[in-house]
């Protein structure tokens, strides 16, 4: 069922939002023992929620999300609920405030039916990095749903909630939505609070929307964007009634740089390309582009990120909160607790970033990363001088088996080469399914520019009338 | 990237690594830098580094935050509302 047909029956009253709470706790019920895709269910305060919300739906007063439910991925606090960042450190942690985004989708009646798998505090790409579980492919069990909100794509995939947010650092929510077949939309450095989403690279990071349609990322954007005074980060930029979406590219131009296509997976190009080829002739302007920065994305968003996940785990002392430190001395306590309670992955990019911001690496790897940045930034503000979208694929190899790439992380860190553009320039991009590659589905990834999230929420609108 | 090198990058990380784990993160971060060094190639002659635009602040005044004792009941060892921690100075 779309969102808008969701939408239109649950204020219709032809769906009732216990109803469709108990549809999704069903969902649950069969798939997620195969699955694995939550941490926490709250079933029964959903339930609870749901009443209250379907007094206030027949009372006329209730809000844009009523009914909706919704999970969300467990690096964005709750207030009351564990906050684990899937990691031991945190296994037990009880977030004591609720992030801005959390408290916006509760002023909109959402209801929240659990919290969601992920790879370590975000450090993968596949949600196998998690120290709690694994999330497998709802599609297919054998492969990774993506990541790092892997959780929250493969709960998506599988109606087990209607919608769910996740956090983007370089593609979290679009490989996962890729990789499962759903949508999800990226937004704008600065459009959605932080506050309340544990930082994995605070200059990168954003909660993003994930949604079996174009429409569910749109409301959930509605609901969750603008300034909020506790996240100085945050633009003053108005909204863009992300919602009024029509599909008509008639005067878009999108450009398709000719480096999104290198090395990709033969089948995924194929799918990407037809999906462009049927915009075009639905009326949309293709040009042709090149933006060479865009094949440097990897090692300038690793090494970046590097910098600025270690500075944030630096916070992680088995003192104030978390997996505790018991040893005598306060190094060795502080140390002990970190190599227990922090995965394999955590540690080679807490200890990569402390190495590139040492007094002497830091010129040569730091300052050099900063520099590479600014320069691809302006790589991407050049090409949207010459189109209003960017079209490729969201990645560039279909999804691997479970545990193929423990043990190779420069491979896993080369799968965000598509992705990691959008963090790296700040722009907003989505993905949704234009095909497939065998019986596994292919993402379109669309960009747009700085804060024209409604022009690429209608691109993705338009792929689904087309595809 | 040396053993002596991943030793004292460990210790400022505050990270207490088994021999077996050195050896592997040894091959894995020179694996790593090795593939990265390509953004040495990258013309960064006339780019400056550094945030875009300023941020507007809030206004510094103090706030009750209304939290303080879910704060405090996560620490793993307090007295009253202290909260204890090993020895820093051996």
């Amino acid at each position: 069922m779309s969102t808008l047909n969701l939408l239109e029956q649950l204020r219709s009253g032809r769906l009732s939002a216990g109803e469709n709470v108990e549809r999704c706790v069903s969902a649950i019920a069969s798939r997620e023992a195969e699955v694995g895709a939550f941490i926490d269910v709250f079933a029964d305060e959903a339930r609870s929620r749901a009443k209250e919300i379907d007094a206030k739906l027949k009372a006329g007063n209730a809000g844009k999300l009523a009914g909706l439910v919704i999970a969300v991925k467990n690096i964005i606090a709750i207030k009351g609920k564990r906050l684990t960042c899937a990691s031991k450190m945190l296994e037990n942690y009880i977030a004591p405030y609720s992030a801005t985004a959390i408290e916006r989708l509760q002023a909109a009646d959402a209801i929240i039916i659990g919290t969601t798998n992920m790879d370590e505090f975000a450090c993968g790409s596949d949600c196998t990095h998690s120290a709690l579980k694994v999330t497998r492919n709802p599609l297919n069990a054998q492969l990774v749903p993506g990541g790092s909100s892997g959780g929250s794509a493969a709960a998506v995939a599988s109606a087990m909630c209607n919608a769910a947010l996740g956090s983007d650092t370089a593609g979290s929510v679009r490989c996962p939505a890729s990789f499962c077949g759903i949508t999800a939309l990226r937004p704008t450095y600065g459009r959605v609070s932080r506050y309340g989403l544990a930082d994995m690279g605070m200059s990168f990071d954003q909660i993003s929307p994930l949604s079996p349609d174009a429409h569910g990322s749109a409301l959930l954007l509605s609901a969750i964007a603008g300034a909020d005074e506790r996240d100085a980060t945050t633009a003053k930029q108005p909204l863009d009634g992300y919602q009024q979406l029509d599909g008509d590219l008639t005067r878009m131009r999108i450009g398709v740089p000719g480096e999104f296509f290198e090395g990709v997976d033969a089948e995924v190009s194929r799918a990407v390309r037809s999906s462009i080829a049927a915009l075009e002739k639905s009326g949309a302007q293709v040009i042709e582009l090149s933006i060479p920065m865009a094949k440097h994305s990897v090692p300038i968003y690793y090494l970046a990120v590097f910098a600025e996940f270690s500075s944030a785990m630096q916070k992680y002392d088995g003192l104030r909160y978390g997996a505790c430190a018991e040893s005598t001395g306060l190094v060795t306590a502080v140390s002990a607790v970190r190599e227990r309670a922090l995965g394999a992955e955590v540690k080679r990019r807490i200890l990569l970033g402390t190495y590139i911001t040492t007094k002497e690496h830091r010129d040569e790897w730091y300052t050099k990363t900063l520099k590479a940045r600014a320069a691809f930034k302006q790589a991407f503000a050049d090409a949207f001088k010459q189109c209003d979208l960017l079209a490729g694929p969201t990645m560039p190899v279909q999804p691997w088996r479970i545990g193929e790439m423990m043990d190779n992380p420069v491979q896993m860190y080369l799968a965000d080469v598509l992705t990691a553009c959008a963090n790296l320039a700040g722009i907003p991009a989505g993905v949704t399914r234009c095909g497939s590659a065998g019986s596994m589905p292919v993402g379109l990834q669309i960009h747009g520019n700085y804060f024209k999230e409604r022009e690429v929420l209608n691109a993705l609108y338009a792929v689904e009338q087309v595809m | 990237m040396d053993k002596e090198t991943l030793a004292r990058i460990a210790e400022i990380s505050r990270l207490k690594l088994s021999e077996h784990e050195a050896t592997a993160l040894q091959k894995d971060m020179e694996g790593i830098l090795k593939q990265f060094s390509v953004i040495q190639q990258i013309n960064t002659e006339h780019v400056k580094a550094g945030a875009d635009e300023p941020q507007e602040l809030r206004n510094d005044s103090a706030e009750p935050s209304g939290n303080a004792d879910a704060i405090l009941s996560q620490f793993c060892r307090k007295s009253n509302r202290h909260m204890l921690a090993p020895r820093g100075l051996e």
